[in-house]
């Protein structure tokens, strides 16, 4: 993979096993972010429309955690009532990252991503090394260090290095290029 | 009847107390690369590269920054936003 400035726009080389990696943890990512569909069908539909998750619940496993943490450290109670209010369409905006990427991927060996592609992209990267990192359990600098081949998570870390190393790339090259 | 010099009414400020009782804090996390957190600080904030980067700094550093302050309502726009971008965000009253 390659990542260039291009005037105003960043053009991604991109070979078909990187598309079709990126795709795949698309589709992971959209899997663990969608709503559920069970509780959407249960919705008041009022409620659903301006986008209140009446029966949102708190999330139990640590990559949901991360990803839709909760507002107000000491009071669960307000937590739970801005989750309600905030929960779904944090989740709708990962699922249209994820789908916008998944249309810029499609069948393509170069993109030319214009400012709103660029965001949506930087936005699903972090998305992505938020889950990946926290499967790893990452800690402070840990990213830097070597893993051995034979560790179970090795596929998992070079995906999130690969990841990082692009999402770094897309912001120097996307929003400080020309601030500097 | 004797005018108030204005300059010996006490000082109550209630603007600020009522209006800035409230603030948005920015965690500290393994994940987020440094050069994002001081992109988001610009982009949502729009905070001076300067002022993005310090606060940036001041998260990595001390493990969490105050980020913004204000009502209630407009903390919880801010924490919602963070949590869009992925950064770990909360609010409480000061």
């Amino acid at each position: 993979m390659e990542i260039n400035p291009d005037g105003e726009n960043i053009v991604i080389l991109i070979e078909p096993f990187e598309a079709k990696i990126l795709s795949d943890l698309a589709h992971q990512l959209l899997d663990i972010t969608a709503p559920n569909s069970e509780v959407v069908a249960n919705e008041d539909p009022l409620a659903a429309l301006i986008g209140i998750d009446s029966q949102a619940e708190k999330p139990t496993d640590p990559i949901s955690t991360r990803l839709f943490p909760d507002a107000y450290p000491d009071d669960p109670e307000a937590s739970m009532e801005f989750r309600r209010f905030t929960e779904c369409s944090l989740r709708e905006t990962n699922v249209n990252r994820a789908k916008s990427v998944l249309a810029d991927l499609e069948g393509q060996s170069t993109l030319t991503l214009h400012a709103d592609q660029w965001k949506e992209w930087v936005g699903f990267l972090n998305s992505l090394r938020l889950a990946l990192g926290t499967r790893l359990e990452v800690e402070q600098d840990t990213w830097t260090q070597e893993r051995s081949e034979s560790d179970p998570l090795y596929q998992i870390f070079e995906l999130y290095n690969w990841l990082t190393w692009m999402q770094e790339s897309l912001i120097s090259i996307g929003y400080f290029r020309e601030k500097r | 009847m004797t005018a108030t010099p204005l300059d010996t009414l006490p000082d109550l400020d209630l603007e600020s107390e009522l209006d800035r009782p409230w603030s948005t804090t920015v965690w500290d996390d393994p994940i987020n690369l440094m050069t994002y957190v001081t992109y988001v600080f610009m982009d949502y904030f729009k905070f001076s590269k300067e002022k993005a980067d310090y606060l940036m700094l001041l998260v990595h550093t001390e493990g969490k920054a105050t980020v913004s302050t204000g009502s209630r309502e407009a903390m919880e726009k801010d924490v919602a936003a963070m949590h869009t971008y992925g950064l770990w965000a909360t609010l409480a009253k000061d």
